[in-house]
């Protein structure tokens, strides 16, 4: 397949920026996630032929990219160096949404990092099982196993929250 | 194939409020984006530029700083071929077959290279002896 072009890198950059900025949000909570998505469309454009599916290697060299910064900054914070992070939101607060945004946020940033990863991937990125698979490099059942755990672990949480809002 | 759809309505129901949700907008800007792109593109192009750069002043130099025709000529000739033999044979005349005496041919061949001076260089010879021998040689030439 031939080289990329600009137009091209815009088009994609419309339809999948903001799922992979949202990807990314859950590993840099702040100005790093838009760099790490603004190197992978850099690098998609530099690539010499178009990869088979750029959804998905946009998703994973996200995913690579930001897997590599924290675990440069837990060597740092190792190293006795202390990080302060603006907290990000995830998702527009809307009054007509039937669940609250910065709630779902909270329970999202609760699940263990691949379930929450798994999850976003497949709502918000409305990747198929086999393209979460592909990008995570994992079986699809372990993915399916994975994405109704964490829903489970969803739906419990919310239920906890709601009961606790009721009895206050 | 898998089934991917093999989810509980419940489940459903929660992927689809979930999914409700909708993600802050993308607060990365475009226009920085693409201009990042493009530089980031450039960039990559650039030891091209600078090979084809350095080619061209390499080129230029060489149609520019030519060297004279007559030094190169100079250069590529070498020395002339019978001051180059004067110099080598200067000092080794042609040597006769034997002492005191010069046939003909090989007298004639030193005269021809060095002119008349070729005869002071005769074996045997002394500075004053070159007057004698060369009118010996000279009747004797004619003579013959």
């Amino acid at each position: 397949m031939a080289a990329i072009s600009q137009k091209q890198l815009a088009e994609w950059y419309e339809a999948h920026g903001t799922e992979l900025m949202l990807y990314a949000r859950q590993w840099n909570p702040d100005q790093r996630a838009e760099d790490v998505v603004q190197d992978a469309f850099i690098k998609l454009l530099k690539q010499r032929r178009c990869p088979d599916n750029v959804r998905a290697w946009l998703f994973r060299v996200v995913r690579n990219a930001s897997i590599s910064i924290v675990r440069r900054l837990q060597q740092q914070r190792q190293a006795g160096r202390k990080f302060l992070y603006r907290q990000v939101m995830w998702f527009e607060s809307r009054p007509d949404d039937l669940i609250d945004a910065r709630q779902a946020q909270d329970i999202l940033q609760t699940l263990p990092s691949h379930l929450c990863e798994i999850v976003l991937l497949r709502i918000w990125g409305q990747m198929s099982l086999k393209e979460i698979a592909q990008v995570m490099n994992k079986s699809i059942p372990w993915i399916h196993n994975e994405y109704k755990t964490a829903l489970e672990m969803i739906r419990k949480n919310l239920e906890h929250s709601s009961c606790t809002t009721k009895r206050t | 194939m898998y089934n991917e759809e093999n989810l509980t309505p419940a489940e459903q129901e929660l992927e689809s409020v979930l999914g409700q949700l909708k993600p802050i907008a993308n607060t990365l800007n475009r226009d920085l984006l693409m201009f990042n792109a493009g530089r980031a593109t450039a960039g990559k192009k650039l030891p091209w530029q600078m090979f084809s750069g350095v080619l061209i002043v390499l080129f230029v130099c060489s149609v520019l700083i030519r060297p004279d025709s007559n030094s190169v000529q100079s250069l590529s000739s070498g020395p002339e071929p019978g001051e180059f033999q004067m110099t080598q044979t200067l000092y080794q005349p042609v040597q006769s077959e034997s002492r005191g005496s010069l046939s003909y041919p090989m007298l004639r061949e030193n005269i021809v290279r060095y002119g008349l001076d070729a005869l002071r260089f005769q074996q045997g010879t002394s500075r004053s002896e070159p007057l004698k021998n060369r009118k010996q040689m000279l009747e004797s030439m004619l003579s013959s």
